[in-house]
């Protein structure tokens, strides 16, 4: 009898500190909706500039300089308008779109000044270059945590900060080129400091880093991303800068009237 | 009558002058590109002994000023030096003269020489009435050259119940179509350069133009909206036939001319299964010739086009249309050319388009392949093209213009011999 009191008071004792530390275990769906949130809904609307440099595998470089405008409509709807100023063949080529949460393909309008023609084009695939850089039309817009399911790996350090590390699932791999992706999310500030995709052969192919960024009108706001395609050896960096929220942009700017005359309260053409 | 055109001028310049430059945003920094192309020929060369169709160096200059209130100036100048020792003479066009003057809060005024398109059908024009350079199209120059400019006064409302396009053009602009200038065509059975052509129609001229008044004149009209995802767009238009499809008949004075058109439509399209689909469909009236019974008048015509684009991988797309032709009259053409040769005399006829585009290299190298085919008149066209962005400022192009056709008068039949590779290099600056 007292071999069993004392086994069930260590059962409890020991349930008793397990306990704690599962519970402080953190819930991988509430932090990819969190580094979601804070990676790209942060702010009414902002706008920035960004410089990209293309390297290929034979260090040849190529460049892409945009302005970018987002808007928050709604409580999971955004609205895009990315105004590119260089390189000169592509100077004044605007790409609008609007995506929203829950739905499987974005509405999307490009302007092509080389032909002066404005087309919509399809959304669904969120996963092409954008532009020729080596991001995805999802690096840009968010990949919404309800398309992956997602597990807990632990900790790990990202640039010497403390991250968490979660994985994530497509819910219908059809729709991507990944299996699945490992997420390094900033534990103070949430923010994804690197993400690792692999392919169906369990091979890294793509990485996404975010090795720098600043706390801007109080948001944590990243201000340098790299993508590597380790499949090409191609790696694009994006600069960020002039970054403000909160403008008070229109929603009605980002409609296919502006398509061909950009806005020039908010872009300098 | 005559005044209208210096009237658009006037419209133009005061438009001009109200646009209050924005320091910031106003620059003087001329943009564009030189693109030297150049093609070979390596079908029956004809009559025509230099096999280089494509043998020239486009430069485009272009520059936009942007108004603080929203004007924007927009000019555009092509150059094409003639080659060393060639005939031909330097040419220069005005691609785009336009003043955009947001006139109020939910109306846009453009005015000037612009080119302008519109429609969800690609490379069929249903309610797209502007006009077209097939020339260049044919010739395997850039797609942007598909659209030929016009001076015109286009006010864009947008509003609640939908966006409302007004464009009035004072003077016809018509297509510009091969005529054997450096692509020999076929006529009446035998492979014939232009001077030939006009041998063989006399003295008199080929063609005749409506005239400048504003009675001949061009109206083009649009409404759109956004019903969900899907834009319902109604369209209408007067004006003329942009080619050439009608014939004098009364036997004394051969020519052909650009008969009275009106024309009204509808399209719709949007996100479908993955993709975007969009419908048209549009009737053209031929003014004059309610009863078909005209001499030398094409026929009215119904069109219906279907079209689906979708993107099967990140890197692959695919396009197909079907494009429906219902002829309802056709006695003026049935009395005057040969029947058995002549492609209208099909009371339907159906156009199929298929196109692929598949990227490599994060989107530096594109290739392109798109067939049209003609499926009652059985011709077909096919274009494969490489496109490669060298460097920032430098692309480069390289493809192929396949043509065939059991009939030489269909719309690919006079080009069956004109099979052409082409390049082009294009550095921006």
């Amino acid at each position: 009898m007292r071999k069993f009191v004392y086994a069930a008071m260590f059962l409890i004792l020991a349930m008793g500190l397990v306990y704690p530390l599962a519970a402080e275990q953190p819930d991988p769906e509430e932090l990819a909706y969190e580094s979601y949130e804070t990676a790209y809904f942060q702010g009414d609307d902002v706008r920035w500039r960004a410089s990209m440099e293309i390297v290929d595998d034979q260090d040849r470089t190529r460049s892409r300089v945009l302005t970018i405008l987002r808007k928050n409509v709604g409580e999971e709807s955004q609205k895009y308008y990315a105004y590119f100023h260089e390189p000169s063949q592509l100077e004044r080529m605007v790409f609008l779109v609007w995506t929203a949460a829950g739905m499987e393909d974005d509405d999307r309008w490009l302007y092509m000044p080389a032909t002066d023609m404005q087309q919509r084009i399809s959304g669904r695939q969120k996963r092409n270059s954008f532009a020729g850089t080596d991001f995805t039309y999802e690096d840009m817009t968010g990949r919404h945590p309800d398309q992956d399911e997602f597990e807990y790996l632990g900790t790990d350090e990202v640039d010497e900060r403390p991250v968490y590390v979660i994985k994530g699932e497509p819910r219908d791999p059809d729709l991507v080129e990944f299996s699945y992706y490992e997420m390094y999310i900033d534990q103070e500030t949430k923010l994804p400091l690197k993400g690792e995709f692999y392919d169906p052969q369990e091979e890294l192919h793509r990485t996404l880093r975010l090795p720098e960024f600043e706390e801007i009108d109080g948001y944590y706001t990243p201000t340098l991303q790299v993508a590597e395609n380790h499949s090409t050896g191609s790696k694009t960096t994006a600069e960020m800068s002039n970054i403000e929220y909160n403008l008070g942009i229109g929603e009605d700017i980002f409609a296919e009237r502006y398509l061909r005359r950009p806005p020039t309260q908010w872009i300098d053409p | 009558m005559k005044l209208i055109k210096p009237f658009v001028f006037a419209v133009v310049w005061l438009l001009a002058a109200a646009v209050s430059v924005n320091p910031a945003v106003a620059q003087l920094r001329i943009r564009g590109y030189a693109e030297p192309a150049y093609s070979v020929r390596y079908g029956d060369a004809g009559p025509i002994d230099d096999r280089n169709t494509l043998n020239e160096t486009r430069i485009m200059l272009e520059n936009q000023w942007y108004g603080g209130q929203g004007e924007v100036l927009d000019l555009r100048f092509l150059a094409k030096p003639a080659a060393a020792g060639a005939e031909v003479e330097d040419e220069f066009e005005v691609r785009q003269a336009s003043v955009l003057y947001p006139a109020t809060r939910d109306l846009d005024v453009i005015a000037g020489r612009q080119a302008i398109d519109w429609g969800p059908a690609q490379y069929e024009f249903v309610n797209d009435h502007f006009p077209k350079d097939y020339r260049s199209f044919f010739l395997g120059r850039d797609l942007e050259y598909m659209r030929a400019p016009a001076d015109a006064l286009r006010l864009r409302w947008f509003s609640d119940y939908g966006n409302l396009d007004l464009i009035a053009m004072p003077e016809f602009e018509p297509n510009r179509n091969p005529e054997g200038e450096v692509i020999p065509v076929h006529f009446d059975g035998e492979l014939l350069d232009q001077e030939e052509v006009l041998e063989k129609t006399g003295d008199k001229p080929p063609r005749r133009l409506p005239s400048s008044s504003p009675e001949d004149g061009e109206v083009h009209a649009r409404w759109s909206e956004n019903y969900g995802r899907w834009e319902v767009a109604l369209y209408g238009y007067r004006g003329f036939m942009g080619n050439p499809a009608g014939f004098n008949a009364d036997g004394t004075d051969n020519f052909v001319y650009h008969p009275e058109m009106a024309s009204g439509g509808a399209s719709l399209r949007g996100p479908f299964m993955g993709g975007i689909a969009w419908l048209e469909t549009s009737f053209d009236d031929i003014r004059h010739d309610e009863a078909g019974e005209s001499e030398g008048l094409p026929s009215d015509v119904y069109n219906l086009l279907v079209g689906y684009e979708f993107d099967h991988t990140p890197t692959v797309t695919y396009m197909f249309q079907v494009h429906w032709l219902h002829n309802y009259d056709s006695k003026g053409l049935r009395e005057d050319i040969d029947e058995e040769n002549h492609p209208y005399e099909k009371r339907n006829r159906y156009r199929l388009q298929l196109a692929t585009e598949r990227s490599y290299m994060s989107d530096r190298l594109t290739l392109r392949a798109r067939g049209f085919a003609g499926l009652q008149v059985q011709d077909w066209h096919l274009r494969l093209e490489a496109d490669y962005e060298w460097s920032d400022n430098i692309r480069v192009y390289a493809g192929s213009l396949h043509y065939d056709a059991d009939n030489e008068a269909s719309r690919f039949g006079a080009l069956q011999d004109h099979d052409a590779f082409y390049s082009r290099l294009r550095y921006s600056f």
